[in-house]
């Protein structure tokens, strides 16, 4: 087809080749380094296992980015050269080309294997580490919070319960158990791992080693009903030190620190607002233990009703010393926990404590008591220091998600 | 709603076949296969993935009761306890007599015999209809000894799969009720075997569909591993189920 | 325009005025009629789930945003993706499947007219169903693949899910009975000399499309009767508490919904191979290597269902098997791409704005093809499922690819349905319009998806990082929106004054262009016959070497057809019946019967919801009714 093949017209031909390239390959820069910014970036790896999935990213998103202009110029090629020039052209008829056909299947098939095979190898790794941890942290998904129990491998930590914030030892091969009573949600923390269901009636195993001191954020990423996108948690990874430190704090339970906030200042007692919260949750060391945890069977039984474990919240130990309230979604700070004591429906759509704490429903006398009282919950020496990522500048402070 | 398509199925018989005879000079089928019977064979073919989805749910489910039961969770009488293989062989012969009866219905009417076509259909709605009874004494005992649709989930699994082929055979039994209706007021003519042959189509494959369900669900025995089940359960094992 | 020009014009009216008024819409059995309805009502659905859109890009376009509560956005994404799926695409693609197929293959009418507009009426009734819920103010509240355990009563105690439930149970009846009816069409009803491997492409995918339909379908039905069980009589087959298992669900509802993807994608697919060849004056570059393809890409599509299961914790055989599967799909669905570029290549091109919007396609889909593929690596799934990535993804090959082929379709055969052509000027203005604002919608989503924003989030903080890109990605669809206007602004000023169209505006090579636009309600006043693939370019070109003359003894396939019209010849086709809409009508009031279970009548130990009885009695009346009515 000589036809029309000016040089004018092969001049603006390669001119826009060339402009389209550019412009692809600049979309193809831009997709891996732009959303490297979020806390929540899933291209900015912290653990070995991020690392693999980022080795595998960049290996498919390569060849695709090849596959992807490759045929883009080939359209942009044939639409420009072979523009229809007078209306009564009729080009060559021709049918197929077995050769070429052959070419284009094969072709695909081989770059795919390429991708195949190392996947398959990611794939089977990960699911042997997570057979090999040793370090077992059990993730309780409830709606809409995370409840953490430490297993009998975490040494100090063995039995401590807390909530949305995942304390963790440096250096360890973690491995998150993932159990569910409610609805299906999903453990995700971008930075340290991908995602993994947690599915009732099934435990899921997440593997993680934890190279890299500092807090990572994370979420829940499956579907699970009102509050499904204010279901945000941290993993915080401490030296093994001020992480045993940690632990025996959570166990010795309330310290002097709260002794004004009872009467007469007998930490072992939690003060007479907190009564109606005993129903729903525990504070180590005090009365406050009847509250339901982890699975809770007559939950899982009872139809539809809301059972304790639909109502039951966190374990408030130490609470003084988290950096959020409401999973993620509030500054632990007074006024926040005010706020959320007045009406924890207006913060936390469908919140179940919302069911009973009706907005308003404590007066302003009861919030404040109770305020001073789990603001107080912490050692008394302080609350540990979160460590920072290494090599990250500024980073979203741990207290906003 | 495969049952609301095969009632259409029928439905069309006597409809639309008309029609396409209008056009003299429209090719009455490139394959030459009758549509209404192509469609017979595609509404089948679509009920095995019905049958198909129904009979792995029940697979899957299979024998968890038992196991719930050891693990002294769920309640209710088990498969094992309750089921009676004698008097249900009984009546899954009932309904593979019924078979060899549409047979002779089918035959009968393409020999033009109108009497003996509505006796063969009696006898098939007669047989079918038997069948249909012997299911509603067995779930009703099985309610008095205490298995109802909610009591554990061999219970929701059994009377879900059994009940929709009972509801696929209570189709069957009108649809043939209503073709002797139909030949009553002369409405099937020799030329016309085809409306008693897609019957016929729908009755065997309901009946062929039982034999397959009464050897899973009956015969299968519960309390050893049984090697069909066992198959079957790696493969469901592999997708995280059974 | 100049084809037109070149194109002798048809002179015949056709001989039967086609009736009008409401009652002649109702009672029709004629395909094409049934076509519109299904385009008209599919467009319109089409517009409420892109409001829905809207809605949704409103509350995200700036952080902890409150346009609307977290429950009314849970409605508003579950009702969007419901809606585009099985009220705007699939109908639309049913609406052409109805109005063309028959007229490729050279038939008068489907094999079975009215169980074809019981179809289209049971759709209707679906989508009436599930939209009603609006007004109850329970909305469909659990996404479009409803996973158990949430959409259980204990976890989902209104009326939302019921109202998905039972109406999606009815669209799936309306599907089944109209694919059998395409089935049985095209195998059955092809006019002489149309073998199978000389049927249009597009006549080939209605075909593989409808089969994969009868085999997906029976699945989720299914899956929806014992969620039914699960929420009206107690029983717990979801529910692992009681011994089920909410697994269970997702795979009945996956082996449909993926195979449900491809039959949304491969109807565009067949209409981008009707109208590259047509506007670069080629043939079909591979033609059977094309057909083989697409059975391929259907054959494959029930074995890659786990894919949406990457995260749900298979195990890793499992997911090893299915990454497999999945990327072998890349393989025939690539071989499309290349073929429709081959098919270019060394052609003669026109850009008319259908050409446009299928070159669009073959650009756009391997955009979201490759972040299939992508997703197909699983442990990089694991960091996207249920991330913007995937919603970028889909919207990709359901937008770029669904949408950009059925704007194609509707452009290239407007001029047949209407008689007048859509105005080419507004056309490519829509066009570049939809482009580019497809792009700005949807493009950005990657980069969210990679910064970690999980999809179904009414809400996000600042510090996310997520705002600037969600606050372009909601202009992005405001343009996008925008462009719909002008697609609508086109359709009523050209149905009314377009420029005729003729019987061939394009001059295209399939059957459906040698009748008059819009064609006679008979489609063909003699059966015509085929002796080659694109015969009416064989009529007028031969096969490239040199043209075949038409002559008195050898009249062109479209001659023929106006000779005959001109004798005014007396065509029988089957009388309207309104019994297919009565037997609708009965399903649906048997629907909502079973939807409020009241009132109801006790009869000994059961307690019998007497509206759902009169509306299954209603049904059954009509359909025997329609049984023993005469064809005539
Ligand atoms: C029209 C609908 C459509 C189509 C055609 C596809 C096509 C494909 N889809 Fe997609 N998909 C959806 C609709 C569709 N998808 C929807 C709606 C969802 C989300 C459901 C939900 O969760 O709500 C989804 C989700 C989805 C997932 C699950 C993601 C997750 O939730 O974790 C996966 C995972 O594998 C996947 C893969 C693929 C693949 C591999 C293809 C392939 O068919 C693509 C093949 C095409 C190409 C690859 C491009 C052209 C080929 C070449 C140019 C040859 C050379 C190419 C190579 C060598 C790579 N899709
Ligand atoms: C099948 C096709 C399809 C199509 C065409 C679209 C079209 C669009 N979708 Fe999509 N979408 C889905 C299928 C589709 N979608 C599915 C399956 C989901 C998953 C749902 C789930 O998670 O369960 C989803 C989810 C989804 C989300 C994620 C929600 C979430 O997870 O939180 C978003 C967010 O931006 C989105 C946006 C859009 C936009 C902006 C468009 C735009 O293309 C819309 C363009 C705008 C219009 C078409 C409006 C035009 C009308 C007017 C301008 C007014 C004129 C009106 C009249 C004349 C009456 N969609
Ligand atoms: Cu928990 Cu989403
Ligand atoms: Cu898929």
């Amino acid at each position: 087809m000589h036809r029309g093949s000016t040089g004018g017209r092969r001049r603006t031909l390669t001119r826009l080749v060339t402009l389209l390239t550019l412009a692809v390959l600049a979309a193809g820069v831009l997709l891996p380094v732009v959303g490297a910014e979020s806390p929540y970036s899933t291209i900015s790896p912290q653990s070995p296992q991020a690392e693999d999935i980022q080795w595998l990213y960049k290996l498919i998103f390569y060849l695709s980015l090849i596959v992807f202009i490759g045929v883009q110029i080939a359209i942009v090629y044939t639409v420009l050269r072979y523009r229809r020039r007078n209306n009564d052209e009729r080009p060559e008829q021709l049918h197929g080309n077995k050769t070429i056909e052959i070419i284009w299947t094969v072709v695909p098939a081989i770059v795919l294997l390429a991708v195949f095979i190392p996947t398959v190898r990611t794939i089977y790794a990960h699911a042997d580490q997570a057979e090999t941890g040793n370090f077992t942290v059990e993730v309780y998904a409830k709606q809409w919070w995370w409840e953490i129990h430490y297993a009998d491998d975490t040494g100090a930590a063995a039995g401590v319960v807390t909530a949305n914030e995942i304390v963790v030892p440096q250096g360890k091969d973690v491995v998150f158990e993932l159990y569910s009573n409610n609805v299906i949600h999903s453990f995700w923390v971008p930075q340290l791992s991908g995602k993994l269901d947690v599915m009732p009636g099934h435990v899921n195993k997440l593997p993680v080693t934890t190279d890299n001191l500092g807090y990572y954020f994370g979420h829940c990423a499956e579907f699970c009903g009102d509050a499904h996108a204010l279901m945000r948690f941290k993993v915080i990874v401490q030296p093994q030190e001020v992480f045993d430190q940690w632990a025996a704090d959570w166990k010795a339970g309330p310290s002097s620190a709260s002794a004004d906030a009872v009467p007469d200042g007998d930490i072992s007692k939690t003060p007479p607002d907190f009564g109606l919260c005993l129903a729903c949750h525990q504070i180590e060391g005090t009365n406050a233990t009847i509250a339901p945890e982890g699975l809770d069977e007559a939950a899982l039984t009872d139809e539809g009703a809301m059972g304790p474990a639909k109502y039951a919240g966190p374990n408030l130990t130490m609470i003084g010393c988290r950096t959020t309230l409401a999973a993620g979604v509030l500054p632990n700070t007074p006024e926040n926990m005010a706020k959320w004591l007045h009406d924890p429906q207006g913060v936390k759509p469908g919140a179940y404590m919302g069911e009973v704490i009706k907005k308003g429903m404590l007066s302003d006398d009861q919030i404040a008591a109770l305020v001073t009282y789990l603001e107080s919950l912490k050692p008394a020496d302080g609350c540990p220091e979160i460590p920072v990522q290494p090599g990250v500048t500024e980073q979203v402070t741990p207290a906003n998600p | 709603m495969a049952q609301a398509v095969a009632t259409l199925e029928h439905a069309h018989g006597a409809g639309d076949v008309g029609h396409e005879a209008e056009h003299a000079d429209h090719p009455h089928s490139s394959t030459g296969l009758d549509s209404r019977k192509l469609l017979m064979w595609l509404f089948l073919a679509s009920d095995c993935m019905f049958f198909g989805s129904l009979i792995a749910m029940y697979m899957i489910y299979r024998g968890d009761a038992e196991r719930m039961f050891l693990s002294g969770q769920g309640s209710g009488p088990l498969a094992n306890e309750i089921l009676d293989i004698p008097y249900t062989s009984i009546s899954a012969f009932v309904l593979l007599m019924s078979s060899l009866t549409m047979v002779l219905a089918l035959a009968s009417i393409q020999r033009g015999n109108q009497r003996g076509l509505r006796v063969w259909l009696g006898a098939t709605a007669l047989l079918g209809t038997v069948f249909l009874g012997g299911q509603f004494f067995e779930f009703s005992s099985f309610h008095e000894e205490g298995l109802g649709l909610t009591t554990n989930i061999f219970g929701s699994s059994f009377f879900t799969l059994t009940g929709f082929h009972g509801a696929h055979v209570t189709i069957g039994v009108f649809w043939l009720i209503s073709l002797v209706i139909v030949s009553l007021r002369g409405g099937v003519r020799q030329d016309q075997a085809l409306n008693v042959e897609i019957a016929g189509l729908y009755w065997h494959f309901v009946d062929i569909v039982w034999i397959i369900i009464f050897t899973l669900v009956y015969l299968i025995p519960y309390d050893k591993v049984a090697t069909v089940h066992h198959e079957a359960e790696q493969g469901f094992r592999l997708i995280g189920l059974g | 325009m100049a084809s037109v020009a070149q194109q002798p014009q048809s002179v015949v009216q056709p001989v039967t005025k086609p009736a009008s008024g409401i009652w002649s819409w109702i009672t029709t059995i004629d395909h094409k009629r049934i076509g519109m309805l299904y385009g008209f009502s599919a467009f319109f659905f089409l517009m409420l789930g892109g409001v829905e859109a809207l809605f949704i890009r409103a509350q995200l376009a700036v952080p902890d945003n409150d346009v609307v509560s977290a429950q009314r956005y849970n409605e508003l994404f579950t009702m969007h993706g419901t809606t585009m799926i099985f009220l705007a695409l699939m109908p639309m693609t049913s609406a052409l499947f109805n109005y063309v197929m028959p007229l490729q293959i050279g038939a008068r009418d489907v094999a079975f007219p009215r169980l074809n507009a019981f179809s289209f009426w049971v759709f209707l009734a679906g989508g009436i169903i599930i939209n009603i819920s609006w007004f109850f103010g329970e909305a469909p509240n659990s996404g479009w693949y409803g996973y158990s355990p949430l959409t259980g009563t204990a976890w989902n105690p209104g009326r939302n899910v019921d109202f998905w439930m039972l109406g999606i149970q009815v669209l799936g009846v309306a599907s089944m009975a109209a694919s059998f009816n395409f089935i049985v069409t095209v195998f059955n009803l092809r006019c002489p000399g149309m073998k199978l491997m000389r049927m249009p492409i597009f006549s080939w995918t209605t075909l593989i499309v409808s089969i994969m339909i009868i085999f997906a379908f029976p699945a989720i039905t299914v899956s929806l009767l014992l969620l039914t069980f699960d929420r009206y009589a107690g029983t717990g087959f979801y529910e692992a508490a009681a011994g089920g298992d909410p697994l269970l669900w997702q795979h009945l509802f996956w082996v449909f919904g993926h195979p449900e993807v491809y039959i949304l994608v491969l109807p565009a697919f067949g209409i981008v191979s009707e109208i590259i060849p047509v506007f670069s004056r080629k043939p079909l570059f591979g033609y059977s290597v094309m057909v083989y393809a697409t059975i391929a890409i259907a054959f494959l599509g029930f074995g890659v269902w786990a894919h949406h299961m990457f995260t749900v914790g298979l195990g890793p055989t499992a997911n090893a098997i299915f990454a497999g599967s999945t990327m072998l799909i890349a393989i025939p669905t690539g071989v499309k791409i290349f073929n429709w570029i081959g098919t270019m290549f060394k052609g003669s091109l026109r850009f008319t704005t259908p050409m446009l919007f299928a070159v669009g396609l073959v650009s756009q889909f391997v955009i979201g093809g490759l972040s299939g593929v992508m997703h197909a690596v699983v442990p990089v799934d694991t960091q996207q499922q249920d991330s913007y990535f995937i919603i970028a993804h889909f919207h990709y090959v359901l937008f770029g690819g669904t949408v950009f082929g059925l704007l194609a379709g509707i452009y290239f055969w407007a001029p047949k349905i209407f008689g007048r052509i859509f105005d080419e000027r507004l056309g490519k203005i829509h066009f570049w319009l939809t482009f580019i604002g497809f792009n700005m919608t949807f493009f950005p989503m990657h980069f969210v998806g990679l910064a970690g924003m999980p999809r179904r989030y009414f809400t996000y903080s600042e510090d996310s990082g997520w705002g600037p890109w969600n606050a372009f990605i909601s202009f992005g669809a405001l343009v996008l929106g925008f462009s719909f206007l002008v697609f609508i602004y086109n359709a009523f000023k050209s149905i009314r004054h377009g420029e005729i169209a003729g019987d061939d505006p394009w001059d295209a090579p399939t059957l459906e262009w040698a009748v008059s636009s819009p064609p006679p309600d008979y489609n063909f006043a003699v059966i015509p016959t085929v002796t080659h693939r694109d015969q009416l370019w064989w009529d007028k070109y031969g096969d490239g070497h040199g043209a075949h003359v038409s002559t008195e003894a050898l009249p062109t396939t479209a001659e023929v057809q106006r000779r005959a019209n001109a004798q005014h010849p007396h065509v029988h086709m089957p009388n309207p019946s309104y019994f297919p809409a009565l037997a609708a009508l009965g399903f649906f009031i048997f629907a909502i019967g079973i939807l409020f279970l009241t009132p109801t009548v006790t009869l000994g130990l059961f307690h019998l919801p007497i509206v759902a009885f009169a509306g299954a009695a209603l049904m059954i009346i009509s359909i025997f009714a329609w049984a023993f009515e005469p064809a005539g």
